[in-house]
């Protein structure tokens, strides 16, 4: 493993991103490099939010996440919860770092067979995430309200609409500026047309009438 | 006031780990003179890791005991605050108590009271370092925020109280091992 900093080349390299860990196996740089990539495929969100300087912080945070393997689950896991939620605080909900998780596993283990135990890791925190999520939402209901968002969401914003319940599960999580970080750009009248602005500011409320009645469903 | 009985054994209980914790040398210099933004993000790189392994502990016990949860988390608080700081959390790999309802009460007192002590150190935070972020170190003392607590600690028999005041003590150790490990680095 290497330092960030140390190389400039680096094909993870982000000076904005502080002082961590990068993997130096070109196997597992190029797994990190296609993760992101595929995360940027899944979500338009993404580059049209923050576009590549939000690039370079996904090459970034992969690298981080690939080096994290050669710690315990406890590590990874608590390393994983503070990273997620930082970005759910700035309009990437959680949702977001399991599909990133996901990936980098698919990535990584195709890219080094031998290791996929190890790489497992990131899946079992992917886990962890989504169990956090169903306790507040059930799956069914999350995939049912963001696949009617989903339903009059245009191309360009394929996919957003797990990122608006997610949004909502992480603030009931005790992700406290998840919501508002997101919707500040995603419904935002200035720059997508009313009717959208409209599903996307009702599936914010749908979603935290069904957590409430999940939740006082699941603890009465 | 008048002190809960129990609160006042829970106390006692943990009276000398708590000023082991407070006079270790990665947190107290929170409360001295000469506070640098060096050891402030020491700190708190330090306590994420039990205030995870709790916050999460309490939420996940309140759920399978069907009891109200009755602590505002402060984790996403102490995240942003070391974000801003430029920092990662330390490494944590503590140990868990089991689940039950003397040791959730035992952890909400630990919380709470991390909640209460909180809001002193955070003046001097606020004072000697203005510009650094301090949301974690925020907030106000409710006097009464602890009943709820007691409440459910009313009926307990002696030896779910010793399972509190084991769990407390555990809860304290785990962070003590957590910091000396970091600190012998």
């Amino acid at each position: 493993m290497v330092t960030t900093g140390v190389d400039s080349r680096h094909p993870l390299n982000n000076p904005d991103a502080g002082t961590h860990l990068l993997p130096d196996d070109p196997r597992e740089i190029g797994a990190a490099l296609r993760a992101g990539e595929r995360c940027y495929e899944v979500l338009p969100y993404l580059e049209a939010r923050y576009g590549k300087r939000g690039e370079a912080y996904t090459r970034s945070d992969g690298g981080f996440l690939v080096t994290l393997v050669q710690s315990g689950q406890a590590h990874v896991d608590h390393q994983v919860f503070w990273l997620a939620g930082v970005l759910a605080n700035r309009g990437m909900p959680r949702w977001l770092m399991e599909m990133h998780l996901d990936l980098l596993y698919e990535e990584l283990s195709r890219a080094i067979p031998d290791n996929e135990s190890r790489y497992r890791k990131l899946v079992q925190a992917a886990n962890r995430l989504r169990r956090d999520r169903w306790q507040v939402l059930s799956d069914e209901k999350f995939q049912e309200l963001s696949g009617r968002i989903e339903r009059v969401a245009s191309a360009e914003l394929r996919n957003c609409g797990y990122l608006v319940v997610s949004a909502v599960c992480d603030e009931a999580c005790g992700v406290r500026n998840a919501v508002a970080s997101l919707m500040d750009w995603l419904a935002d009248p200035g720059r997508f047309s009313a009717e959208w602005c409209a599903v996307a500011s009702g599936g914010i409320a749908d979603a935290r009438t069904l957590i409430r009645s999940d939740y006082s469903g699941a603890t009465s | 006031m008048i002190q809960h009985p129990f609160h006042h054994r829970l106390r006692e209980a943990t009276k000398a780990l708590h000023h082991r914790l407070d006079h270790h040398p990665i947190l107290s210099p929170l409360v001295r003179p000469g506070l640098t933004l060096g050891d402030y993000g020491d700190a708190l790189a330090a306590l994420h890791g039990p205030q995870w392994s709790m916050e999460g502990w309490v939420a996940q016990a309140s759920v399978m005991l069907n009891v109200p949860i009755l602590y505002a988390a402060r984790l996403d608080h102490l995240g942003s605050d070391l974000s801003d700081l430029g920092r990662k959390p330390w490494p944590w790999e503590g140990r868990q108590v089991e689940i039950s309802l003397p040791a959730l009460v035992a952890m909400l007192y630990v919380l709470e009271g991390s909640r209460r002590g909180s809001v002193v150190i955070g003046e001097l935070i606020r004072m000697r370092l203005p510009n650094a972020p301090h949301r974690f170190f925020s907030g106000q003392i409710e006097e009464n925020s602890m009943d709820p607590i007691w409440r459910l600690a009313d009926r307990f028999s002696s030896d779910m109280q010793a399972i509190a005041i084991e769990a407390a003590q555990q809860a304290f150790l785990s962070f003590l091992e957590h910091i000396e490990k970091l600190h012998c680095r």
